[in-house]
């Protein structure tokens, strides 16, 4: 057990992740409590609270236009209004509990009584007659307006799953995949018992791993709530946190706090299973975190999913505990409406206990040394040459798996981008016909075509005004919007500007266009973690390095691993980017390339001799210059690594962390 | 060629693992004989580059080593003590790739590894990956990846670690053959590894070279110094007191003793000295555990 956890912490950059893990949720928590919710923060929400009397009348000014605006909090009125309103309605939510509750029960009498949900015996009738009785208990309930800001925001935060998630992954990591690499599974415990009890070592170490990781977390979040926004008061319901008001548990903030840490351990505790059970039974970090981030992707997609079944089965999705508790809803069993809470518990315990299971067989079973069977046929062998920059490649692309992460992502490229269809509707489908009218520079021709197509849907208009029972006509109109604004765009070009069909543009640079770039960009950066934080510490861990320097070459080994990082960076920005590219022209058609790319909608500032070719190949390039500083970024902390789990673990966290941010902060 | 070690000095930290080293070699075979922990490693790694000296230096024909750079180490044959392979490699693909960073052309390199894997006996498993093989098995891939480009320095740290005897002779007449015209040191704490093939020993304790000499030279040295005693049993507790007990052997019903001592101990036979005499003279009977 002690050799373990000096396999843990011997590992400097672990140490380091670990504590980069703790400082960064202690600030990102901090900056959770300061954050700018639109004009105002939680501790100005605090303030109000102090001094409840004055709330309304103020309101009442900041909507009155001619009232002098009473700014108390902040500088701006819209600001003032918006705090005031938040303050308010946390107050109202606390204060009005019994009467909102009392809502919910008179509702779902109201429903029953008029039949809406079917049969009484119907999954939705019961379910809404369990969820009745739920709330018609907690009559008595009564919470106080006091400020619960700081427990609304630490029960909601999602940096401390991310924290737990990272941490716990690295320890799994270095348990599972480093013994084995360096080959020291051959010396230890070669019966099934001995390496069975090694296991029970191995996690026991992972378990108080997770616990000490959750409960500095937990910590420094309590200090810094306490400390920016305050505790609350914790012998409150917990239907008095804003967002709770629909918990249909009779439980006190104190109470609910202690489920939700025993909740988060549980589940750190799953996942940590799922971690060693990855590690064991792929003997490699690269598989393992390949494995586990298909699994994490599937989870993801399940939790998004508006199934309630779907969702208690992701893992991602089990984290939000508040979820579970912020509302009565229940799950159909055959019929039957069973709780949601206690189902997930169940599926969160289940997991941990089967995926450790898994691990440990595994464990026991696999063979110590990965005995690949022979080439089958000679001419499959490895290639039999001297290029020392083949073979750099080849280490590379099959000892570092950059073939294999390739291939998934192009797999994954594929699968998100090859079902998409174009959106087909009414207002789309005029556009176009109209935009291909008009494409090109602007001409007389056109101005004609304009002008007779604005009177011909006037004369429709008026014809459908004196015969409002045409569907015919009114099928006609639809075109008049997009007619509209094909027109007010063709007026607005610029000289020598030409009208561009802004459908493919909108789907390349538009807000969601810009969400897949983002995602692209996540995942290039992954495979390129992957692929590229083992290149040098593989090295180190095989005791190569001692080889290269007596052979004199240590530094034309280094240029070619440069030269195949650039390559390979190369091909995974071509394979991560280019297939959205490559998507958007073949559904919505080629661009005009030798446009003044001024004319693409929120691309007006561009000066006029910037092409829309030149946009796109700037774009692209940006892209490339992206993923070549991330190989570099990867490559900065692979150089220096003697192994290559921290070094993997580091990349991934810090090419992936701004996109984590930025995704979240466009929303 | 030559290969001079001029007043080399290695601390870690407040550890002296090389206490000024001074050695003067030729084209022959050089045993590097030393407990664990002598500082043999510590000296190859200084000369395959894997480490920085503290003080001193190494030249060859006169140049510091580390000045004449690859244009040295393209000369070197290096065989390291821990297992340095990629373990997902078969073996003619890691020799292949160790041919390629000796610059070797490939019709050359053919050549030279099939000689290898023969000589080795690994032809058999030349198509497998190495992360498979038995200890013995990667210990002679090692070997065999310091000899495919001919080296005229071969540097072998304690090659014969984990072959069995059979292997251990194998090898050991494997580079007597090779080792022509070439520089080699071969370092171990095994005395008959080198025994029948070197040149010169050289005895290294505590980072101090202790002696170089031929074995002959050494064997010499220990005339009139190892007895052969043979007492009964109830006598041994007294007679082990006599001098370094380098055998206890039973004789018929009494027990011969081998004792290591320059007065000749009563009823004492003189006995014809061995290396093991000679390694135990130097580094005691604890460096025999
Ligand atoms: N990296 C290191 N850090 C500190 N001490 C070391 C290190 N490597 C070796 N030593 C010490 O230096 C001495 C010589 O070691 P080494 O050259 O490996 O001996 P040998 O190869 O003869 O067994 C030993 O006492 C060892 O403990
Ligand atoms: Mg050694």
């Amino acid at each position: 057990m002690r050799y373990e956890w000096k396999k843990l912490l011997a590992q400097v950059q672990i140490c380091l992740l670990l504590l980069g893990v703790l400082v960064g949720n202690g600030i990102w928590f901090f900056l959770r409590c300061s954050q700018d919710l639109g004009g105002y923060t939680m501790a100005q929400i605090r303030q109000v609270y102090a001094a409840p009397d004055t709330l309304e009348a103020d309101i009442a000014l900041l909507e009155d236009p001619t009232a002098a605006p009473p700014l108390r909090y902040t500088q701006r009125p819209w600001a003032e209004l918006a705090l005031l309103t938040a303050a308010r309605d946390r107050i109202a939510a606390a204060r009005d509990y019994d009467a909102f509750r009392q809502g919910l029960v008179d509702d779902a009498a109201l429903k029953e009584r008029l039949g809406l949900l079917g049969p009484a015996d119907s999954f939705e009738a019961r379910s809404l007659k369990r969820g009745q009785a739920a709330y018609e208990a907690l009559v008595g309930v009564t919470p106080e307006p006091v400020f619960q800001g700081g427990m609304e925001v630490l029960l909601t935060d999602r940096g401390m799953d991310l924290a737990l998630g990272v941490a716990v992954l690295a320890g799994a990591l270095v348990l599972t995949t480093l013994e084995r690499r360096s080959g020291g599974m051959v010396l230890s415990r070669p019966t099934r018992r001995g390496r069975a009890a090694l296991f029970c070592r191995k996690w026991a170490v992972l378990a108080c791993l997770t616990g000490a990781v959750w409960a500095t977390l937990l910590l420094t979040d309590l200090a810094v709530a306490a400390g920016t926004l305050g505790l609350g008061a914790w012998t409150q319901p917990i239907q008095g946190v804003y967002g709770f008001e629909a918990c249909p548990a009779p439980l006190s903030v104190g109470g609910y706090f202690a489920i939700y840490v025993l909740w988060k351990l549980l589940w750190a505790l799953s996942w940590a299973g799922i971690c060693l059970a990855a590690g064991c039974a792929t003997g490699s970090p690269i598989l393992a975190v390949l494995v586990l981030a298909a699994m994490l992707g599937g989870a993801w997609c399940a939790g998004e999913s508006g199934d309630l079944w779907l969702r208690v089965f992701s893992l991602t999705r089990l984290a939000r505990l508040e979820e579970l508790a912020q509302s009565a809803a229940y799950l159909n069993w055959m019929g039957t409406p069973i709780s949601r809470p206690w189902t997930a518990l169940a599926v969160l315990a289940g997991m941990g206990i089967l995926s450790t299971l898994t691990g440990l067989g595994l464990f026991c079973l696999l063979p110590a040394v990965p005995r690949k069977a022979q080439w089958p046929l000679p001419l499959l062998r490895g290639p039999r040459h001297t290029n020392l920059f083949l073979w750099e490649g080849r280490k590379l692309f099959r000892t570092q798996r950059a073939a294999l992460l390739l291939l998934f992502l192009a797999l994954t490229q594929v699968a998100s981008y090859g079902p998409r269809r174009a959106e087909n509707t009414e207002y789309g489908y005029f556009y176009r016909m109209y935009s291909q009218i008009l494409a090109g520079d602007p001409s007389p021709e056109k101005d004609a075509y304009l002008t007779a197509e604005a009177a011909r849907l006037e004369e429709l208009t008026r014809a459908f005004a004196a015969a409002p029972w045409d569907t015919e006509l009114y099928g006609q109109l639809a075109a008049e919007q997009p007619f509209r604004e094909a027109q007010e765009q063709y007026r607005a070009l610029k000289p020598g500007q030409r009208y561009l069909d802004q459908t493919l543009y909108r789907a390349y640079f538009g807000p969601e266009g810009l969400r897949d770039g983002l995602w692209d960009l996540g995942k290039v950066f992954f495979v390129l973690s992957l692929a590229l934080a083992g290149l040098y510490p593989a090295e180190r861990e095989s005791a190569m390095t001692l080889q290269l320097t007596a052979s004199g070459q240590t530094r034309r080994v280094r240029r070619y691993k440069t030269l195949w990082t650039g390559i390979l960076a190369l091909l995974i920005w071509a394979v991560g980017t280019l297939p959205r590219l490559l998507w958007a022209v073949w559904t919505y058609g080629p661009p005009d390339l030798l446009a003044q790319a001024g004319a693409i909608e929120g691309f007006a500032w561009l000066p006029g001799f910037v092409s829309v070719l030149a946009l796109l190949l700037s774009t692209q390039l940006a892209g490339l210059t992206l993923t070549v500083l991330a190989a570099w970024i990867v490559t900065f902390f692979s150089r220096p690594a003697s192994t290559q789990v921290p070094a993997l673990l580091l990349a991934l966290t810090v090419t992936e962390l701004p996109i984590l941010l930025l995704a979240w902060w466009i929303g | 060629m030559e290969l001079c070690f001029e007043g080399l000095v290695k601390n870690y930290g407040k550890k002296q693992a090389l206490k000024g080293i001074d050695l003067t070699l030729t084209p022959g075979i050089y045993g590097l004989l030393g407990p664990n922990g002598a500082g043999k490693s510590t000296l190859m790694n200084i000369l395959t580059g894997n480490l920085e000296q503290t003080r001193g230096q190494i030249t060859f024909d006169g140049r510091d080593i580390r000045t004449l750079g690859p244009a040295f180490r393209g000369r070197l044959g290096y065989c390291p003590q821990q297992p340095a392979f990629y373990p997902t490699f078969t073996a003619d693909e890691f020799l292949f790739y160790m041919a390629s960073l000796h610059g070797m052309d490939r019709k050359a390199a053919e050549t030279r590894i099939s000689w290898a894997l023969e000589l080795l006996s690994l032809a058999r498993v030349r198509h497998e990956p190495i992360g498979g093989f038995s200890g013995g098995m990667k210990q002679r891939l090692l070997i065999a990846a310091a000899l495919i480009h001919d080296p005229d320095i071969l540097v072998l740290d304690e090659p014969t670690a984990g072959l069995d005897p059979e292997q251990r002779i194998a090898v050991r007449n494997l580079i007597g053959r090779v080792a022509l015209n070439k520089i080699v040191i071969l370092s171990t704490h095994v005395v008959p590894d080198v025994e029948f093939i070197a040149k010169e020993l050289i005895l290294l304790d505590r980072g101090q070279v202790l002696c170089r000499q031929t074995p002959e030279a050494l064997l010499k040295a220990m005339a009139g110094q190892v007895w052969s005693l043979t007492v009964d049993e109830d006598q041994v507790e007294a007679a082990q007191s006599l001098g370094q007990v380098c055998g206890i052997a039973r004789a018929g019903d009494q027990v011969a003793i081998r004792l290591l001592t320059p007065t000749p101990p009563k009823g004492a036979v003189e006995a014809a000295p061995t290396l093991d005499d000679v390694y135990l003279r130097f580094f005691g009977p604890e460096a025999g555990l």
